[in-house]
């Protein structure tokens, strides 16, 4: 196939304004990478735009040694892993089982799981179901009234029903009951949904804020979330009108701040593209019915 | 055949997983309760304690340190601390009383996050605790009544501990002053004048780079003070025992920022610049002739020692002075005080050992505990100075063990109580010559602000807002919204030119305010006063607080 020269600069034009706009979604995160490398002082007049500037790792040092960073990192990944092997556990056997015709009451079952994405409990009743199962303080507080994110439940579910029946069929005359049914026929097949579900349990759980905030008393339990979330709010104690927190008023720097939220988006920027030639296909799904 | 293994080792371990997760956080959780076991004479009680994300990790955690083994050790009660992130206080509060899981003891500095603790009925009055086990805390408010005063809630009773402070300016102005001698100007005494000295800043290049690129002045802390303050429910005059509310401070404010915008004398972002990062970026590169700032506690020294050094590495020739707040067309206005008595914990009606509670804010009142949880330990973090006050051993050292102390285990201590070393005057290390101007500085801004006072200035307001009642449940809203809305008629009159005037924003401002029940607030805050006029700490019990304060103050300046 021959292109035409105007075809060939309009192509050419189209990828360099596609790239720009790409570029203007990169700028804020190269923006906080240079602050995080900057001398204190070039941060402070306001020098440091998409390069560093007089670069130095003080920043990351005092980060390091002078937070529990390292703890609430630790304690963010367990959390999350630990909720995203639960999640993917119950979605997946709450979803099989819905996406077939001749499960009993599945249509009862479906409305009784639609109706939660409409009403939910409200914070103090669920904190109140929360505590007296004596899971304040523990990440289950965290975990368990969120399992199953109905939303992706159906996504997964509308994946399964669109695997042909005919495999199905097949594996049962082979001698598949329900269970490896599942586990070999239908999971393997499923692949491009399991990586997006689990990117959207990974990013949900890791980014969880309020929840950890709720539950979790004991600060050695603070997820890298709440850790980076006060040091970038408390700027704001002292824009507000009364700035009565006088004495205390200490105040993170803005090189550690970007420090903070470099190490907060590292591991989702690493997982990312292992996942991401399934999530394409995933992210798809169900957004055409056949 | 192959695949179907590899899943079947995948499943195993993902359970294998799963079970090692629920065994670790079952041990977790069962961990906490084997603690509370020791020392059976002393009471227990449990407090909250802010958390920063600040603390090292080789500290432990702001639950668990040397300094809550410390007090625990030193102290006579056995403490559990309860962490509660400092930024989200008020969420996290409200979740712990709305379970009944809430801490005995509870320091806050938010009166409105502790007024409606007080409306729902959660706080014990601590009235009894003090009279039947206190010794500190009682002699204090003896001899400071405006201590109890303040503690005092509408049905006569006592229910929050506090403190009281030095009584400084919170917010500061200061000018270029090689700019002034440049352009051959004086330092403006009227906001007329402070209109024209931003103007020749903004106009005639005092940077000499021949470039139109300098703004007069930024829209920042305490600059609506110039004018009278503005706050919305504290635009209230008394006339006559009659609380009358006041706008002219709002229109006189908003003409003269609108002036400065249309004329280009102020950055024309400003509105977006909402925590005045960029306003104090264009000051440290020497863009901005008078600064509008906050500068009390560790702000000063964040001034006048890092700030200055910046604003002078970028533009050598910087010299700074102070400037006296101008003079308002409604009369001379002072800088916005501390709040000199601040109320700040208040006790759980459920808490079970009142006694343990008072003996702990007794202990956390004597100036050796409140020496201790500022500064570490004596001979261990500090050795006494040339003048008397302490001097850190090894500043690296203190940096991780002392560093995130800052005031939070001991908010309820009297800063005068503790004498010169806990004045900031007192901290400054004179032999090093930025501390040493730090210092000068400080001097010369508490010389303005007596000057000011002398000279009967008005306080920006009716009196500190932290003293003000929080309106009832049925006005909350309504007060909110008038408090959004209103500042932003304010702020698009400023930045509209000629579409919007100030005249049409007054009277939508006006208007605003009725809309949202203003009225009803109003005589709200009419009844509160009629009936507390006597008690309520005002401008003038503050300005007798500062003159208490003076002549230490002027000692350890001396």
């Amino acid at each position: 196939m021959s292109e035409s020269y105007g075809d060939k600069i309009s192509r050419i034009i189209i990828s360099f304004i596609l790239f720009l706009i790409a570029l203007s979604c990169l700028a804020p995160v190269l923006n906080i990478l240079s602050i995080s490398l900057s001398g204190k002082q070039a941060v402070e007049s306001g020098q440091v735009l998409l390069w560093p500037l007089d670069i130095t790792l003080q920043s990351y040092e005092t980060l390091f040694k002078g937070t529990r960073i390292l703890s609430a990192l630790s304690n963010g990944l367990q959390m999350t892993i630990g909720g995203v092997l639960l999640s993917m556990a119950f979605t997946i056997c709450a979803a099989y089982p819905l996406s077939k015709s001749y499960f009993f009451g599945r249509r009862v079952f479906t409305l009784l799981i639609l109706f939660t994405m409409v009403f939910s409990g409200g914070l103090i009743p669920t904190y109140l179901v929360v505590k007296s199962l004596g899971l304040i303080d523990t990440y289950w507080a965290i975990w368990l009234p969120g399992v199953i994110s109905t939303f992706n439940m159906l996504i997964m579910r509308s994946y399964f029903e669109g695997i042909s029946s005919e495999v199905e069929d097949a594996a049962r005359i082979d001698g598949c009951n329900e269970w490896q049914l599942m586990s070999k026929i239908i999971l393997p097949l499923s692949m491009p949904v399991i990586a997006t579900l689990l990117l959207f349990y990974g990013v949900g759980y890791w980014n969880s804020f309020m929840s950890v905030l709720i539950y979790i008393n004991s600060t050695d339990k603070y997820t890298i979330t709440v850790l980076i979330q006060q040091m970038i709010q408390s700027q704001s104690l002292l824009t507000e009108a009364l700035a009565n927190d006088v004495q205390a008023i200490q105040l993170v720097p803005d090189g550690i701040k970007s420090a903070g939220i470099i190490i907060l988006i590292l591991p989702m920027v690493i997982v990312y593209p292992f996942l991401q030639k399934y999530f394409v296909q995933g992210v798809m799904l169900g957004s055409v019915k056949g | 055949m192959f695949q179907s293994k590899v899943y079947n080792r995948t499943i195993a371990l993902t359970c294998a997983m799963l079970a090692i997760l629920a065994i670790t956080t079952a041990c977790v959780g069962k961990e906490d309760q084997t603690t509370n076991s020791s020392s059976a004479k002393k009471g227990s009680l449990s407090a909250t304690v802010y958390d920063r994300g600040l603390i090292p990790a080789s500290e432990g955690t702001m639950e668990k340190n040397r300094w809550t083994k410390w007090i625990n050790e030193s102290g006579p009660a056995n403490v559990t601390f309860v962490a509660v992130p400092r930024t989200e206080s008020k969420q996290k509060l409200n979740t712990l009383f709305a379970s009944g899981s809430a801490p005995d003891l509870i320091f806050e500095f938010e009166p409105s996050i502790k007024n409606p603790l007080y409306d729902q009925k959660q706080l014990m009055p601590i009235d009894d605790m003090i009279n039947n086990y206190s010794t500190v805390y009682k002699k204090l408010i003896e001899e400071n009544p405006a201590l109890k005063q303040a503690s005092i809630k509408s049905d006569g009773k006592m229910y929050e501990f506090g403190k009281l402070n030095e009584a400084i300016p919170q917010n500061i102005a200061v000018i270029r002053q090689d700019w002034l001698e440049k352009l051959n100007l004086t330092a403006p005494q009227t906001t007329e004048e402070l209109y024209q000295v931003a103007k020749a800043f903004a106009e005639n290049d005092p940077d000499g780079n021949g470039k139109k690129d300098t703004y007069g002045l930024n829209i920042g802390a305490g600059l609506s003070d110039v004018f009278g303050g503005g706050s919305l429910n504290n635009s209230y005059v008394d006339v006559n025992g009659e609380l009358v509310r006041q706008w002219d401070n709002h229109r006189y404010h908003t003409e003269f920022v609108k002036q400065l915008f249309d004329e280009g004398i102020i950055d024309k972002d400003f509105i977006t610049d909402n925590n005045g990062a960029k306003a104090r970026q264009d000051f440290l590169n020497g863009k901005t002739g008078i600064y509008f700032t906050q500068a009390n506690t560790s702000l000063w020294s964040r001034l006048w020692v890092a700030d200055y050094a910046t604003l002078k590495a970028n533009v050598p020739g910087a010299e700074l002075a102070i400037l006296a707040y101008p003079k308002s067309p409604l009369g001379q206005y002072i800088n916005w005080i501390n709040n000199p008595v601040q109320m700040t914990a208040v006790v759980n009606r459920s808490a079970k050992d009142p006694k343990a509670i008072m003996e702990y804010i007794d202990f956390l009142s004597t100036p050796d505990t409140g020496r201790t949880l500022t500064s570490g330990l004596e001979g261990v973090h500090w050795n006494n100075g040339a003048g008397g006050c302490p001097n850190a051993i090894d500043p690296e050292k203190n940096k991780t063990e002392t560093g995130y102390l800052g005031q939070d285990y001991n908010m309820v201590f009297s800063v005068p109580e503790g004498g010169k070393c806990f004045f900031i005057a007192g901290t400054f290390n004179v032999e090093k010559p930025e501390e040493k101007l730090a210092k000068d500085m400080f001097k010369a801004n508490l010389d303005i602000f007596y000057d000011l006072i002398d000279q009967q200035a008005s306080w920006p307001g009716l009196t500190h807002s932290e003293h003000l009642p929080s309106v009832p449940q049925e006005l909350l809203v309504d007060l909110q919204n008038a408090g959004t809305e209103i500042p932003n008629i304010f702020k698009s009159a400023m930045v509209s030119g000629s579409s919007y005037t100030v005249e049409q924003a007054m009277a939508d401002a006006q208007a605003t305010w009725d809309k949202y029940n203003g009225k009803k607030i109003d005589e709200f805050y009419q009844t509160w006063y009629s009936e507390n006029k006597d008690t309520i700490l005002m401008p003038v019990d503050i300005f007798s607080i500062v003159n208490d304060q003076k002549k230490l103050q002027e000692d350890i300046l001396k």
